[in-house]
């Protein structure tokens, strides 16, 4: 058993290695077959805002620089070996490694990403196994309607609104930014304090945003679990409800840590909006700001670290899945 | 007979009802919106920030557009992309999974390995990334939308087509010299309406929600007036929320969106049923 699990996991981690292969070689070639050329893509195209114009010399010599005159797939190889060492170039916009932007920006990212997956999931199991226990009743169904109907709200029209009534209207939160600029903070902990009370209207907002989700995969497993015989069997023996539902939700948890990586792709693309709107100094406003900047390393580069974590968290969600579910170890 | 079940489906629902009734709003205005609007939508001859009047409904912006005017024809672009996008995604997802899963061995692992794939990438960035290379056009939009949304639909035609396969009737045609593209037609399509109207309802909602958070970064197109353009410039005016200008000139456009949103999601709860 330990044996196919191990190899299983080995497996499972090759497709993932492919998946990014993919994702590597989508990236690369996309500039190279875009109309223009990759080199278009640097220095911006005739017909923007700023049209650049190079001679033939200063393109050659460029397309020198940049080893785009190496038969293809030695362009690849490199590619691949500089990826491999994280070195993604420099930025066109701001002149330094892309490296150091990324990893500046992405702890923030992940702060608040991680923040919002794991409150709605806990939120969405909470919701989901009260609403599946209490099926058809005036609860559920009312839960039922408003969670879903809260996605139907656009996530940037909702920072906009957060924005107007508890940044500006009541005052309570700020509203943009990490952290207070130029403080100097007496204790961690008020710069702890500091941080949460600048994260909590994007954080609301992503939880919102990603509730519906949650909330509906839990509800739906549940509701499967209580129809198992076990649970007619417990509830004949005079189990009280809360060790019943301790049962349903222990048995409903492998695709529900599933499901919660899968949506983490989803996620991503909320957080561009709400960073954007809220100018919090993560990857999504990096991911907006590059590319409005036409900043193409950095946004590609972002796009990769981006693909990497989803990837590697989605193979963590197999491993514990496996890990917790006997039954599914051989997959 | 499976078409007048969705439609029974969707009218015995209180859900059902309401959201036809919104959508049918919404269209509506899409349709009329040249007898509604009293302006042009490119018209940029007002004075700019005006308060709401009989002349203009919802005020001006900062460039002198009725907002009004823009907020009707905003519909247009909505269901458009939606419609457009709806389609192809149902098209090109429904042949990809019956195909994939009616012929089934190797060419299935590999065609759901790629689907598997396409499911992982963030594609938020991936489409600011292609949209970084084109030009900011409705199309454009389009295409990139149903480039990345076709392998949901496969998955969930591709499971359907599986379980159909093994069904009595389906057995029994193919037993009887069908060509596998006669039984695809006459007894695989018609047992998928259900889920293609699924496809139909989520790849709406994905679409509309998409085209006006592109509009809002800045991707709009600027020959179709959006609402997620308004919103970008209406939360981008610097003192909107110190004057009394987000009611007409932020709510409208976000409440549409909802709302229209709120219409395919209503009709899509009516459709599972209850579960």
């Amino acid at each position: 058993m330990d044996k196919m699990y191990r190899k299983a996991v080995i497996s499972r981690g090759l497709e993932y290695a492919l998946t990014f292969f993919i994702i590597l070689t989508i990236n690369f070639f996309l500039p190279r077959v875009m109309p223009g050329g990759p080199l278009l893509s640097i220095f911006g195209s005739q017909n923007s805002d700023l049209p650049v114009v190079i001679d033939e010399a200063t393109k050659h010599r460029l397309m020198d620089y940049y080893h785009l005159n190496d038969p293809l797939y030695v362009q690849f190889i490199n590619y691949l070996i500089d990826t491999a060492h994280l070195n993604f170039g420099y930025s066109i916009y701001y002149n330094i490694p892309v490296l150091d932007i990324i990893a500046g920006r992405l702890p923030w990212t992940i702060l608040l990403m991680g923040s919002a997956l794991l409150i709605s999931t806990a939120l969405g199991i909470f919701l989901g196994l009260e609403s599946s226990w209490r099926r058809g009743k005036a609860l559920d169904r009312a839960l039922l309607i408003i969670i879903p109907s809260l996605k139907s709200i656009p996530v940037f029209f909702l920072g906009s609104l957060m924005i107007f009534i508890f940044g500006f209207r009541l005052g309570i939160f700020p509203v943009s930014g990490g952290m207070t600029p130029y403080a100097t903070y007496s204790s961690p902990l008020a710069m702890a304090i500091d941080v949460a009370s600048h994260m909590a209207l994007p954080l609301a907002c992503l939880i919102i945003f990603e509730i519906a989700g949650s909330y509906l995969l839990v509800r739906n497993v549940c509701v499967q679990q209580m129809e198992k015989p076990y649970v007619t069997m417990a509830f004949a023996r005079g189990l009280k409800d809360r060790s019943i539902k301790g049962h349903v939700l222990k048995n409903s948890m492998a695709p529900v840590v599933n499901q919660v990586a899968a949506m983490l792709s989803f996620l991503v693309g909320g957080a561009i909006f709400i960073e954007t709107v809220f100018a919090y100094p993560g990857m999504g406003l990096l991911i907006y700001n590059s590319f409005m900047e036409r900043d193409y390393p950095v946004l590609q580069a972002a796009f990769i670290v981006m693909s990497l974590c989803v990837l590697a968290c989605n193979y963590a969600a197999d491993i514990i899945c496996a890990y917790i579910d006997g039954r599914t170890r051989q997959w | 007979m499976h078409r007048r079940s969705i439609a029974q489906k969707l009218l015995s629902s209180p859900q059902g009802a309401i959201g036809l009734a919104i959508l049918a709003f919404f269209i509506i205005m899409a349709l009329a919106a040249p007898l509604i609007a009293p302006y042009d939508p490119h018209d940029m001859s007002a004075d700019p920030l005006q308060r709401p009047s009989a002349a203009h409904l919802l005020g001006t912006d900062d460039v002198g557009k009725d907002i009004f005017t823009v907020v009707v024809y905003g519909s247009r672009t909505s269901l458009i992309v939606a419609l457009a996008v709806s389609t192809s995604v149902l098209a090109i997802g429904t042949a990809v999974g019956v195909f994939s899963g009616y012929v089934g061995g190797a060419i299935d692992r590999v065609f759901m390995r790629g689907v598997d794939i396409f499911l992982m990438v963030p594609d938020l960035p991936l489409i600011l990334i292609l949209a970084a290379y084109m030009r900011p056009s409705i199309w454009n939009v389009v295409f990139i939308l149903a480039l990345l949304g076709w392998p949901v639909s496969a998955r969930l035609s591709r499971a359907q087509a599986i379980s159909l396969k093994a069904a009595g009737h389906v057995d029994f045609a193919r037993v009887s010299g069908g060509t596998g593209l006669y039984v695809i037609r006459k007894h695989i399509i018609p047992d998928l309406y259900p889920v293609m109207a699924t496809t139909v309802v989520m790849q709406s909602i994905r679409a509309i929600l998409s085209e006006s958070g592109l509009a809002f970064l800045g991707l709009g197109d600027p020959s179709f007036p959006s609402w997620g353009t308004t919103i970008k410039y209406a939360i981008g005016y610097p003192s909107i929320f110190f004057t009394d200008a987000w009611m007409w000139w932020l709510l409208p456009p976000g409440a549409c969106i909802s709302l229209l949103v709120l219409s395919f999601v209503l009709i899509g709860q009516s459709l599972e049923g209850d579960e």
